[in-house]
């Protein structure tokens, strides 16, 4: 029997029974609720019946699965871009926009540097190598969810709520710079020769980059959506991003910069009321679901080295969020606003660090990549794990129990 | 369709064309093309040209398939080639998914209630349809054979017998009809009447009556062409016993399903349909039989026949968009130049066999002059299962095995582009579709024509 038929059936169905309690946890035990923020167990229910675990599904097979993940990474780039309105950026306030940009940077230079070295001691290679995975590493663990920020905030009283906006602001924006950089890394360096820096073919693929997305920009805005019924919408959304992922592949561009290229021009120009986001985001959870299985099916938890350095960037990045925002915070006009330990919140890298982690690992085909992304996972766990207990720290409230839960929605309708 | 419409249509699917040509350009012109990275792009390409291919499908009087198919062609390696066979390949994992779907749609659009009061025509007009068809093509095909010398070629011991051989196998084939075009164009106009009915019901009986025949003389066929193991007919009843009992048990794992599930239906119909077409691969029985029993059950002996429907109707949006688009990609247009004549004699043999066993049967049932008239055209559609029958006439027969194959694909080439539209006109012609009012769909609004 066709083992990949039954692998889509399993993955289609983990997507949409999982994706209910993903993002209603209530139905969860305390513990689970606690750890389970982003979904990261569905990543290791992957790697369990992937080539790296029980090895029920093999490396060929996966690799027929492309088209679902140049769905799942193209949908998240989409999506993440369609939030970016200029009008809606200009409303967020400057002291958080420096914050953003400034802790992004500080964690990554740091990340960038503590991954670099540590590779090249404990596991050596290319130079050009090296680099490009540790700028992939960098941006991939330097990104914030906001989604672990929200879920641990739903559980926090009413009274903490303005403490987590600005949070949820900085973990939303974040991501912007880091996927640039993937963007310019999949120009700029040859996945298909070793990594290799090649300038001409970096400015004319960075330059075909923007071209595509415009491109597709303008099919997508001749497309008359609210004549089409929704499983008809449901089409076009699966195959323009379907088609926009796929030319990334195929050229060796990475779908998510394409697609979050094409994300923030829809945004713009499309009418306020044909909301791009709301639209993706209804139908979004199975497909980030899936994308989570198939990253876990493609990691290999193999070598002390990849666990030693994860360990390393988890902790570093702990450290270098906590205190490049505590120094923005003195820096920045305005920065006070934010609790001292702000920065613990940002901790978790959530579901779009594994996403990078993939991409790269799908671009460069190399042993680098693998463990590169080995890397970015374990750390992610690690990150994960802990997440909830920062955030609330960071917030500095603790989580309600059921009957003050009780309690406040009295005072609420009462 | 207005103008503007229109030209939104060709725009999108221009763009769409300007881009995978500029990619393919930037990726020879910078040597980083990625082979492998192929199938994601065409299948993206294929779901946009061919659903908005499919959009502009009204303005030449023919239902969305129609352009599904003509998007596959045109996108197709004999065509412009912008979607080479082995980038699709991958792809083809869905026609399981499709024929799964159309088949549950066919079982569950079979409700015994409607049906009743017409089952004298129904039975008729199969019988009628199947044996005229088959003596037709084989009146034409028998002499067209022996005259051109076809299957002299491959059996030149015993030409008459080869000819005879060649034109009865070819007959059988013909009876054939296409449940997932009676299924798609009846669903997409929303079609309801008597017209639709008769068509439904008998494409999926004569579906059953065409496994059976090509059993019971497929042994016929072998001894005209002198293959002494050519088929059982013993093998007939267990591919048939079997679909059933794998339909039977499906269709009671999917009563309980949908009676537990108020959300996600769509997806364990889904499921249910890529299970069963595997399983009955694995049993190598009929999975349309299979899946058209397990909707029978569904629509007859529980509650949940409607929620079927509509759970099929949300997720089968995309994969007959694929489906059908893959079947115009893969047609062999070289090889249907090759075989035009004997193509054309075999399309028209046919159709004026279905005219005259379906007017004949309907007749003799009482069924009035109108209904008649436009009844037959809804059975000239062929797809999936003349081809499926055609890969094993290839396979158990040899060289004219091989001959017949070749012309039958040809013709079904044919008669899935001119299927669709007859059968179109036809339901408009009696009235159970409209061509220009919009549909009562429940979300958003768009015209009967395109949906």
């Amino acid at each position: 029997m066709n083992n990949l038929v039954w692998i889509i059936i399993g993955l289609v169905g983990v997507g949409f029974i999982w994706a209910g309690f993903i993002f209603s946890k209530e139905r969860l035990p305390a513990f689970a609720r606690e750890t389970l923020l982003t979904g990261w167990e569905v990543f290791l229910l992957g790697f369990a019946i992937g080539p790296g675990g029980l090895g029920l599904i093999g490396v060929g097979e996966l690799n027929q699965l492309n088209p679902f993940i140049a769905l799942g990474l193209g949908w998240a780039g989409l999506i993440f871009g369609a939030q970016l309105r200029v009008a809606d950026l200009r409303k967020v306030e400057p002291f958080l926009r420096y914050m953003t940009v400034g802790q992004a940077l500080a964690t990554g230079v740091g990340l960038f540097i503590i991954f670099f070295f540590l590779a090249l001691t404990l596991r050596g290679g290319q130079l050009s190598e090296l680099a490009v995975a540790a700028f992939l590493v960098a941006a991939a663990c330097s990104v914030s969810s906001p989604t672990a920020i929200s879920m641990t905030a739903a559980r926090l009283p009413k009274s903490a709520l303005p403490k987590v906006r600005p949070l949820l602001v900085i973990a939303t924006l974040d991501l912007a710079p880091a996927l640039v950089v993937v963007g310019l890394v999949f120009c700029f360096f040859d996945g298909a020769r070793g990594a290799a820096f090649s300038e001409e073919r970096g400015v004319a693929l960075f330059f075909h980059s923007f071209l595509i997305a415009a491109l597709l920009s303008a099919m997508f805005l001749l497309i008359d959506r609210k004549r089409l019924s929704e499983e008809h919408n449901l089409v076009v959304f699966l195959g323009f991003i379907i088609f926009a992922s796929g030319i990334s592949f195929y050229l060796g561009l990475s779908p998510l910069f394409t697609n979050l290229l094409v994300g923030v021009i829809l945004a713009n120009v499309l009418s306020h009321d044909d909301s791009l986001h709301t639209a993706l985001h209804s139908t979004e959870k199975p497909f980030y679901v899936i994308l989570l299985v198939l990253a876990g099916m493609w990691w290999t938890a193999e070598g002390a080295a990849v666990w030693i350095t994860a360990l390393a960037l988890a902790a570093g990045r702990m450290a270098l969020k906590l205190y490049s925002m505590r120094a923005l915070e003195r820096l920045v006009e305005g920065g006070r606003q934010l609790a001292p330990e702000a920065g613990l919140a940002l901790c978790s890298p959530g579901a779009m660090g594994l996403a990078m982690g993939l991409n790269f690992m799908l671009g460069y085909h190399s042993d680098m990549a693998v463990f590169a992304f080995g890397v970015i996972a374990v750390s992610t766990m690690f990150s994960e794990v802990v997440a909830p207990a920062l955030i609330r720290r960071a917030v500095g409230e603790g989580e309600l129990t059921k009957k003050a839960e009780s309690q406040e929605k009295m005072n609420e309708t009462g | 369709m207005k103008l503007v419409n229109a030209l939104r249509i060709a725009a999108v699917a221009g763009l769409a064309t300007a881009l995978i040509l500029l990619a393919r350009s930037i990726g020879s012109e910078l040597g980083i093309a990625s082979a492998m990275a192929e199938s994601a792009m065409a299948l993206g390409f294929l779901l946009l040209f061919a659903f908005f291919l499919g959009q502009a499908s009204p303005v030449i009087g023919a239902p969305r398939i129609t352009g599904y198919l003509l998007a596959g062609i045109a996108a197709g390696p004999y065509a412009l080639n912008l979607v080479s066979l082995e980038s699709a390949e991958p792809l083809r994992l869905v026609n399981g998914l499709a024929l799964s779907l159309i088949a549950f749609t066919a079982g569950g659009e079979l409700k015994l209630e409607r049906y009743k009061p017409r089952i004298k025509a129904l039975s008729l007009a199969v019988v009628g349809q199947s044996t005229s068809a088959m003596v037709f093509v084989m009146a034409v095909m028998f002499p067209a054979f022996y005259f051109s010398g076809v299957t002299d070629v491959v059996s030149p011991t015993n030409p008459v017998a080869a000819a005879f051989g060649a034109a009865l196998l070819l007959g059988i084939l013909s009876m054939a009809n296409s449940p997932a075009t009676a299924v798609a164009v009846i669903t997409e106009g929303r079609a309801k009447g008597p017209v639709s009915e008769i068509v439904m019901g008998s494409t999926v009986m004569v579906d059953v009556v065409v496994i059976l025949v090509f059993g019971l003389l497929a042994p016929v066929v072998g001894h005209f062409l002198g293959m002494a193991e050519s088929g059982q007919a013993s093998g007939v009843l267990r591919h048939i016993g079997g679909a059933v009992v794998i339909g039977l048990v499906a269709g009671a794992v999917m009563i309980l399903a949908l009676r537990q599930t108020e959300e996600n239906a769509a997806l364990w119909v889904s499921g249910m349909a890529m299970a069963l077409s595997e399983v009955s691969i694995h049993f190598h029985v009929s999975a349309m039989l299979a899946a058209i029993v397990a909707g029978f059950m569904v629509e007859n002996y529980s509650k949940s026949g409607e929620k079927l429907i509509k759970a099929i109707e949300y997720s089968s949006a995309p994969v007959y968009v694929i489906f059908f688009s893959l079947a115009g990609q893969g047609l062999d247009l070289s090889a249907l130049a090759a075989n035009l004549p004997l193509a054309v004699a075999l399309v028209l043999s046919r159709m004026a066999g279905v005219w005259l066993g379906v007017n004949t049967g309907l007749k003799m049932a009482g069924e009035p002059g109108e209904m008649r008239k436009n009844a037959w055209q809804g059975f000239i559609g062929q797809a999936g299962i003349n081809i499926g029958f055609a890969v094993l006439a290839q396979q158990l027969f040899g060289p004219v095995g091989g001959v017949v194959a070749t012309i039958a694909i040809s013709a079904v080439a044919v008669n899935q582009v001119v299927g669709p539209i007859m059968m179109r006109r036809a339901l408009v012609a009696a009235g159970e579709i409209s061509s220009g009012a919009p549909a009562t769909k429940s979300v958003k609004t768009e015209p009967a024509t395109q949906g």
